[in-house]
Parts: structure tokens; C-alpha cells; sequence
């Protein structure tokens, strides 16, 4: 079970570390969108657009790595004084009963919502525009995998720290 | 009292319970959203349509938002300058300059404070990073901790209300749709925008007269009792020749250049904050490249300057060469621009290489994307919140609240001062800025008497500010306490940050009465 957990931490670290180039795709294309408008006067909505699609990739398939590092902010003026034991038992609590109940919900709502967008191929609303919609709402979809994927590894390895450390002491 | 605001005020307890479990505040806010929701389902309270428009604001609000683009640009510009050591330069080199006079190393941790926190936003990261820089040198050389620390945790959070800051940027998205919407129950069918640019300007007098009082209050104490901040010994410091002055030099233009021009062009409407964000995150990556890697300097110097070239030759010529007549010299100067576009990038693909190879462009790469996913994910956690508080007419019973309480306007607005500086001890401006802010703007924006959204805006964020400041439970001393060494008790801590808070309330009271100090300047340069 723990490799399994490890296994998706793995995916996710990964992934992330592919993300790594998502910022820096943001920096040069919106730098080279600026050297383009300012110095030769020319502008394409198809490039301002892709900030979207790369954004988007970053800040949705990012989640699941953040977590994996404890980056989401937490408000901790109680939880960094409790015992680490506390602190499992809270961070299993918040997992089983905030970030599934998300998870769900989002997968729920989402997978139609994509599968329309996908079914009427969905184009820009700009004439001029990136004509591929559905696959930057697939990556609300992104942003449920990487954190399901945390969600599953946590609740594993909590649960095994929390209930199996008592039959090994 | 009817369901749906027994409903609202149970959603907005249990939020604040479910937060101190210490679970991240992104999933919490979600998931309170998520049980609520379905409690209002089952109950027949809610109708479960409106919970289908979430993807739809996931994709309307956040990811086409251009805006908070600028997020994750300005936060790879701030990370790029701290891990390529040009901020501890910064701070170093002024401490140089200001150090022999009494109180001069606290000043120059206030400058510095005020022009590089600005650009990652976080309370906790400006503070611990400011706390490891300069608490131990100012410890060193004699400095009352009291006061160290005082200054330390102020200038960790004035960061926030000095544009260019992430915090504003976000503050100023949120204040746009709250503003529309105020203008929109007023009947106004044309509502007026308000853009990023005008919050930086509404703040930028506000942030530099707190900068100037934090700056005077420490010239008093160094006055009236200069053994609480001593100057540098002149045997630390006393190889002050022309290579001194050159090295000093190299460290404080380039990061001021920087800054200055990224928020010039912002105020004067030239690029939007994003454009501007992508320029800063280039320069700060050239500028950490000539800092780790001296050997190629002079390519990274030729890079810079052909980037200059660029703009100058910009300005001097006309270079749309599709135009029915181009004239020869503008002909000549496009072809010296596409040339010197290519110096440029070729520089900055040798730039990137070596920062690469230092790890230092990884280390900052994987810090943007972590950072800005984090503020990412609040945002959608907390549209999943609001979401559903309003489908709880949450909304409406706060207005409804707002409206009703004695002293109209001015009685709402200091009812919501106070309920964020309390919220402020438990949760980061970020959170504030995504649940509080657009339940309690639009409301104080649609009513008499309101000084409009740039005003409220940079008053909500210097009275977030103040409440980091207070203790027990403000942010900065709480991360402050965790960088600090033992012998600096918590005590003394409260103490040192004392005259502070009396500063802020000072700034506060001086835009309350001057609202003009905010407005003016947005009016200027915006019209």
C-alpha cells in the first residue's frame, strides 16, 4: 500500500517538475508579445491567447505538486504547536472530509461540462483566436487528477501512520 | 430569521472553525463549501442547479482572467532576485552606505523591505526572508532587539501596499468586479472600470508617506537614544575607496533601475501590469545572471544594453513595415532592430543556460510554479465558498447587515475595518482579498457617501497591514518569532512593534482625513 502511495507521489512529483517550464513559456511568449506590440507594432490574438492555455497548465496541474510539498498555506497558529501525531490525525480529517467532498464535486461537474465543450469542438470566442477551447477547460481536469492523486497517496499514508503505528509499538 | 441567513452565518462559523484545524485554507474553503452545499440540497434550501455554474467561473474568473497573469511573472521576479543574491546585495550595499550613521541599518532594512517584498506578497516569506538577512547583522552590531525586530516585521509587511505588489494585484480584480457591481445596483449601466494600474497609483502616495514615517520615527530614536541603533564601527567599514563606491554602485542601480521601470510603465499607462511583469521577471533573471556568473559579464551587459538599444531606436523611429510608404531611415532602423533583437535573445537564451546550470533557474522555476498554484488554488477554493454563500443569499444578508447599521456609510465601513482587522490575525491577505472582500465591497461601494474602490481598496490593505502587525496574533511577528533566535524574547518582540502600529494608525487616520492622498495621483495619471 505505502509503494502504492509512494508510486503516486512519484506521478506527481513528475509532473510537476514538467511544470517547470510553464513559467518560463509565460515570461518569453508575454516578453515576446511585448517586443512585438511596442518595437514592430504587430499584434496576434492566437499568442495573447496561448498565455491562457499555459497558465492555465501551470496553476491546474500544479496543484497536486504543491500539495505533495505542504505549499498550500495553511493558517497554522494552532496547527504548528499540536504533535505531529495531532497534526496527521488533522490533515487526515481535513482530506476525508474538505478535499474529497472537492474532488468529487469537481469531477461530478466537470466531466460533463468538458465532454460538451469537447462534443461541439469548441472554438475562441475571438474570430481571430486559438481555436481549441476544449482543451484548456480539460485542464480543470488536470487540477482533479494531480490532486486526486495527492488525495489518495495522504489518505493511505496517514492512515497507515495513524492506525498501524499502535500494533508495531 | 429565515433559513438562508441562519445558514450564512452557521457557513461562515463553521469556515472559521474548520480553519483552525490548520488544513490547507484552499481545500478547507472548498470543502465547507461542498458541505454546505449539499446541507442546502438536502434540506431543500438551495436548488442544486447553481452549483453547475462552478466550472464555468472556474473558467470565466480564473483561467481567462489576463489579469492574474502578472501573479506568477511578478512572483519568478521577486524569487529570482532573492535566490540570485541580488536582494541581499541590495541590502547589504545600503547598509554600507547608511551604516556609519546611527539608525542607518535599519533604514536601509526598510528601504529594501519596501521595494523588494513588493514583489512576492506573502507575509510569511517577506518576513522570514527579511528576519534571516538582517536580524543577525543588526543584532551584531548592537542594535536594541526591541527595535530591530520592530523594524524587521514592519518592513516585511510594507511590501504589500508598495506597488508593484502581488497582493494589489489581487486586491484590484476583485475590487474591479465589486465596483461594477456597486455601480450596476446604483442604476449606472456604464459602469466606470477600475484597472490594476489605478490601485498601484492610489497606493503608491499612501505606501511611500508610511515608508517616510517609519523612516522619521527611526531618525528620532537614533537622535534621542542612538544606543539603540549605534553605526557601524569605521574599522568594519573603513576600506571606503572608489572600488568600494563602484561595487556599491553595481548593487544598487541595476535592482532600482528594475523597479522603477516596471512601475513607471505601469503608472504611466504604457503596459498593463502583466507585460510589465514579464519584463521585470527578465530583467531580474539578467540581473541574477550577472550577478552569479561574473566570467561572462560582458555578455550579459551587452545583452541588457542591446535591450535598450531596442527601446531608444523604438521611440525614434517608426518600424511598421507594412505601411504603403516606409521611409528609408526607418527602413535602416528596423533592420538594426531585428538585429538587435537577436543579440538580445541569443543573450538571454546564454543567460538562461548558465542560470540553468547553476540550478538556480530550476530552484526558481519550481518556487514560481508552487507559489502561484498555491494563490491559484485559494482563488478557485474560495469561488467554491462564495459560490454557495450566495446561493444561500448570503450576499444579500450581508448588504442587508451593512446598510442597517447605525452612521450609514461611515458606520458600515468602520464595521468592516474591524471585522478584517480581526480576520487579519488568522488569515493572509490573499484569503482576505478572495471570501471577504467581494461579500463586503460591492455593498460598501453601492452606498452614499463612498470615496470610491481605489480608496477602500488601498485603506482595506493598509489596515491588513496594521493587523500583521498586532500582536498576539499578527502574521508577521508570528513568522518573525520563528526566524528570530532565543535570546530575542516575544515580549520585547510586542515592544519593538509597538510604535509601529501607532504609525500605521497614524497612516490610516492621515487617508481618512486626506482621502486626496490616495485619489489624486490615479486621477493624474489616468484621468
Amino acid at each position: 500500500m505505502l509503494e502504492f502511495a509512494n508510486l503516486l507521489d512519484k506521478l506527481n512529483e513528475r509532473f510537476g517538475l514538467f511544470l517547470a517550464i510553464t513559467p518560463l513559456a509565460l515570461m518569453l511568449v508575454q516578453f515576446s508579445i511585448v517586443l512585438l506590440v511596442y518595437v514592430f507594432g504587430l499584434g496576434s490574438i492566437m499568442i495573447q491567447e496561448s498565455l491562457q492555455y499555459i497558465n492555465a497548465l501551470m496553476f491546474l496541474g500544479g496543484a497536486g505538486y504543491t500539495a505533495l510539498y505542504d505549499d498550500h498555506v495553511r493558517v497554522d497558529i494552532f496547527y504548528s504547536k499540536l504533535k505531529p501525531k495531532n497534526r496527521d490525525m488533522a490533515d487526515l480529517f481535513g482530506t476525508v472530509f474538505f478535499l474529497w467532498p472537492m474532488l468529487i464535486l469537481l469531477w461530478i461537474l466537470t466531466i460533463p461540462y468538458v465532454c460538451e465543450s469537447w462534443r461541439i469542438s469548441e472554438g475562441s470566442v475571438e474570430t481571430s483566436g486559438l481555436p481549441f477551447i476544449y482543451l484548456l477547460k480539460s485542464t480543470i481536469l488536470l487540477f482533479c487528477i494531480s490532486l486526486s492523486l495527492f488525495a489518495v497517496a495522504q489518505s493511505i499514508r496517514l492512515s497507515l501512520k495513524l492506525f498501524t503505528a499502535k500494533e508495531i509499538s | 430569521m429565515d433559513m438562508g441567513i441562519l445558514f450564512t452565518l452557521l457557513m461562515f462559523a463553521s469556515l472559521f472553525a474548520f480553519l483552525m484545524l490548520g488544513f490547507p485554507v484552499a481545500f478547507t474553503l472548498a470543502g465547507t463549501g461542498v458541505i454546505f452545499g449539499v446541507i442546502g440540497i438536502l434540506t431543500g434550501t438551495l436548488d442544486s442547479s447553481f452549483l453547475e455554474f462552478f466550472p464555468n467561473r472556474i473558467f470565466d474568473n480564473v483561467i481567462r482572467n489576463e489579469l492574474l497573469f502578472a501573479v506568477p511573472l511578478f512572483i519568478m521576479m521577486g524569487i529570482t532576485l532573492e535566490k540570485s543574491k541580488v536582494a541581499e546585495d541590495l541590502l547589504e550595499s545600503m547598509g554600507q552606505l547608511f551604516g556609519n550613521m546611527p539608525g542607518g541599518l535599519g533604514i536601509s532594512v526598510t528601504l529594501v523591505g519596501a521595494l523588494l517584498a513588493a514583489s512576492t506578497g506573502i507575509v510569511g516569506a517577506t518576513v522570514v526572508t527579511m528576519g534571516l538577512l538582517s536580524l543577525p547583522t543588526m543584532l551584531r552590531r548592537g542594535y536594541d532587539p526591541a527595535l530591530a525586530t520592530g523594524i524587521i516585521a514592519s518592513s516585511g509587511t510594507l511590501g504589500q501596499i508598495i506597488p508593484p505588489s502581488i497582493v494589489l494585484i489581487l486586491l484590484a480584480d476583485v475590487m474591479s468586479s465589486a465596483w461594477q457591481q456597486a455601480q450596476l445596483s446604483n442604476d449606472v449601466f456604464s459602469p466606470t472600470p477600475m484597472s490594476a494600474g489605478e490601485l498601484f497609483a492610489g497606493a503608491l502616495v499612501p505606501g511611500l508617506i508610511l515608508v517616510g514615517l517609519y523612516i522619521c520615527y527611526q531618525l528620532f530614536i537614533a537622535i534621542v537614544k542612538p544606543d539603540r541603533c549605534p553605526a557601524v564601527k569605521k574599522s568594519e567599514n573603513e576600506h571606503l575607496d572608489q572600488n568600494f563606491y563602484k561595487k556599491l554602485l553595481m548593487a544598487l542601480i541595476p535592482p532600482l533601475a528594475l523597479i522603477i521601470s516596471v512601475l513607471g510603465s505601469i503608472l504611466s499607462g504604457i503596459a498593463t501590469p502583466t507585460e510589465a511583469a514579464s519584463v521585470g521577471a527578465i530583467g531580474a533573471l539578467l540581473l541574477g545572471a550577472l550577478r552569479m556568473d561574473s566570467q561572462n559579464s560582458k555578455y550579459f551587459l551587452l545583452t541588457i544594453a542591446s535591450l535598450l538599444a531596442l527601446l531608444f531606436i523604438t521611440n525614434i523611429a517608426d518600424l511598421r513595415m507594412d505601411l504603403n510608404i516606409v521611409q528609408l531611415s526607418d527602413k535602416i532602423a528596423f533592420a538594426l532592430a531585428i538585429a538587435l533583437t537577436l543579440v538580445f535573445a541569443s543573450g538571454l537564451f546564454f543567460a538562461l543556460k548558465q542560470s540553468w546550470k547553476s540550478g538556480i533557474l530550476r530552484e526558481v522555476l519550481t518556487s514560481t510554479v508552487r507559489m502561484s498554484t498555491m494563490i491559484y488554488a485559494i482563488l478557485i477554493g474560495a469561488s467554491l465558498f462564495s459560490l454557495v454563500f450566495r446561493g444561500y443569499g448570503g450576499d444579500t444578508a450581508i448588504e442587508h447587515l451593512l446598510t442597517n447599521l447605525p452612521g450609514g456609510q461611515v458606520g458600515a465601513l468602520i464595521a468592516v475595518m474591524l471585522v478584517m482587522f480581526v480576520l487579519g490575525f488568522f488569515l493572509d491577505f490573499i484569503e482576505i482579498t478572495f471570501v471577504v472582500v467581494p461579500i463586503v465591497a460591492p455593498a460598501l461601494l453601492a452606498m452614499d457617501g463612498t470615496l470610491g474602490p481605489i480608496w477602500l481598496g488601498v485603506m482595506m490593505a493598509m489596515n491588513l497591514q496594521t493587523s500583521f502587525l498586532t500582536p498576539p496574533f499578527g502574521f508577521a511577528l508570528f513568522y518573525l518569532r520563528g526566524v528570530a533566535p532565543e535570546s530575542v524574547k516575544t515580549s520585547t518582540m510586542y515592544r519593538g512593534v509597538l510604535p509601529f502600529i501607532i504609525i500605521q494608525i497614524i497612516g490610516l487616520l492621515l487617508l481618512v482625513a486626506f482621502p486626496a492622498l490616495t485619489t489624486w495621483l490615479p486621477t493624474k495619471l489616468f484621468g
